[in-house]
């Protein structure tokens, strides 16, 4: 089964999306050979009020069981957020938490992101830290976020042991991921979600190019296949494009098949 | 036919055949290799524009069936005219580019290159342009953290066009901010971008279709950085019609390159 980790419906504030919506998501996962994604909403980014967007999420996975696997935003800012929290668990058995640091503005090092990580071991949920959603390069000059410091990611994989954590990141990921993965090399407790990755290069002090890598095939192999997690970040980018990555890779077919679902599956099982 | 018009040189030659067979694989049948970084950006080496010249020539002769080869000039070099005529008329380069990419140096700096973009219209090839355009009004430190290349005005677009209006011009990574840079190429026939270097979002090529017409946009990938699958999935993927994707995909660059 092919299972996407960071599907998003709600409503994108910068320009018109064709397939926005839980209807758009749906057609382009039947048109991209996906059969379920785990679903988080815009609305709970951009709106005030990040309840709004859980709310969607819990309709639409009301709707759909079959295709959708709810998780939730969490805004550790926001007064009460531990009864949104686990009234959300209760009522629609959220899979998992999503954190967007760097949106709703606080340190992945701070108090509330203990408290965040402590809730999801209590309830035996895998915590997904999305670093930015789309690349800083461009944010229009009037909303330019900043990417969440990938050392703070490390950081919070190192003081939080016990939990499952999901890394998603935008501008330039790869390099990103690369920084994460010297910053914690023993660490086993995290993910790598696959939207926005692509190839590098090797490269010698002058910036010629010495070798080409497959950064999947890279992955594959520094972290081990069961650490991938196939994401697409649609109906933003273009499902196709992150799935063929995995698709096109010179990884094992049984290790293709667990990035593209069969790790996330054994993850929100767990 | 598909033709990737932005892909980076790459020197080590078992490197090179494995990007070529990743293209391959990606269904992608000619890359346009650029010229390699202008002599500014290697300060310290000062390698000559022939060397890179003869370099390139090698590459094309081994593989010309599938390799275009672009030359590069330092913008600010007073001989750079001189050496994009030799490197088109001796080397058999067909483009010139990526302009633009050098170290400590702003892309306005290009509005006082006209001879030499001219000179590039005189030869009747493209040239590609870096282009990655600031927003006004952020803070040294946002301007900083969001990029660490030359970036610049949106407007610079259009009047780098205006001053060059026989020359085709193709401005990378869709201009940055697209919206803004379709707008300032728009008025200006010559003012071309292509698709590289971003992640592939989607609606940015539907929507250079609709502002520009397919006729002003080539499929690049920024490759060795970029993936060629993910790269041509926005064109091959995008809500556009058969004639617009194969335009975007390969027929525009070859009528630029002298293929037909």
């Amino acid at each position: 089964m092919v299972l996407d980790i960071n599907a998003l419906v709600g409503r994108w504030p910068f320009w018109r999306l064709k397939y926005e919506g839980f209807k758009g998501v749906l057609s382009l996962m039947d048109r991209a050979g996906i059969e379920k994604a785990a679903v988080t909403s815009l609305d709970s980014v951009f709106y005030l009020n990040y309840q709004n967007g859980n709310d969607e999420v819990a309709e639409i996975s009301r709707l759909h069981p079959e295709r959708f696997v709810p998780f939730v935003v969490v805004n550790p800012t926001f007064p009460l957020w531990k009864e949104h929290l686990n009234a959300y668990i209760k009522e629609y058995k959220a899979a998992g938490i999503k954190l967007h640091p760097d949106h709703h503005k606080y340190s992945l090092s701070g108090r509330e992101v203990a408290d965040v990580m402590k809730e999801a071991r209590n309830l035996g949920l895998p915590v997904y830290i999305q670093t930015s959603i789309w690349d800083m390069r461009h944010h229009p000059g009037y909303c330019v976020v900043m990417e969440t410091p990938i050392l703070e990611v490390a950081s919070a994989i190192k003081a939080y042991p016990e939990n499952k954590i999901i890394v998603g990141g935008a501008k330039h990921f790869l390099a990103r991921v690369r920084e994460l993965i010297q910053h914690a090399p023993e660490s086993r407790n995290f993910y790598i979600e696959t939207s926005g990755l692509g190839f590098f290069a090797r490269e010698r002090g002058s910036g010629e190019t010495l070798s080409l890598v497959n950064s999947i095939e890279w992955l594959a192999e520094a972290v081990g296949s069961s650490r991938l997690l196939f994401g697409t970040r649609m109906p933003l980018l273009i499902p196709e494009a992150g799935k063929s990555l995995v698709e096109k890779s010179k990884i094992s077919s049984d290790d293709k098949e667990r990035i593209l679902g069969k790790n996330a599956e054994e993850l929100l099982k767990a | 036919m598909i033709i990737d018009i932005h892909v980076h040189p790459v020197v080590d030659e078992k490197a090179f055949g494995h990007m070529l067979r990743e293209a391959e694989a990606a269904g992608i049948d000619k890359l346009v290799v650029l010229g390699a970084l202008q002599r500014t950006y290697y300060e310290d080496e000062k390698r000559s524009v022939d060397d890179e010249n003869m370099k390139m020539k090698k590459v094309m002769k081994k593989y010309s069936d599938s390799v275009v080869g672009f030359c590069n000039v330092g913008c600010t070099d007073p001989d750079a005219t001189s050496f994009l005529e030799k490197s088109v008329r001796e080397f058999g380069m067909r483009g010139l580019g990526e302009l633009g990419y050098e170290r400590h140096w702003d892309l306005r700096g290009l509005l006082g290159c006209h001879l030499l973009l001219r000179k590039a219209g005189e030869l009747r090839i493209p040239v590609v342009i870096h282009s990655w355009h600031t927003e006004e009004g952020l803070s040294p430190h946002l301007e900083e953290q969001v990029g660490n290349q030359p970036r610049h005005s949106a407007h610079v677009i259009g009047e780098i066009a205006r001053r060059c209006p026989d020359t085709t011009l193709i401005f990378s990574h869709v201009g940055g901010i697209w919206e803004k840079a379709f707008q300032a190429a728009k008025p200006y026939e010559n003012a071309c971008f292509d698709t590289s270097g971003f992640d592939p979002l989607m609606g940015v090529v539907e929507r250079a279709v609709q502002v520009l017409g397919s006729e002003r946009v080539f499929f690049g990938s920024d490759a060795p950085g970029r993936s060629f699958v993910a790269q041509v999935a926005k064109v091959q993927y995008a809500d556009i019609s058969k004639r617009d994707r194969d335009m975007i995909l390969g027929g525009n660059a070859m009528g630029v390159l002298g293929l037909r």
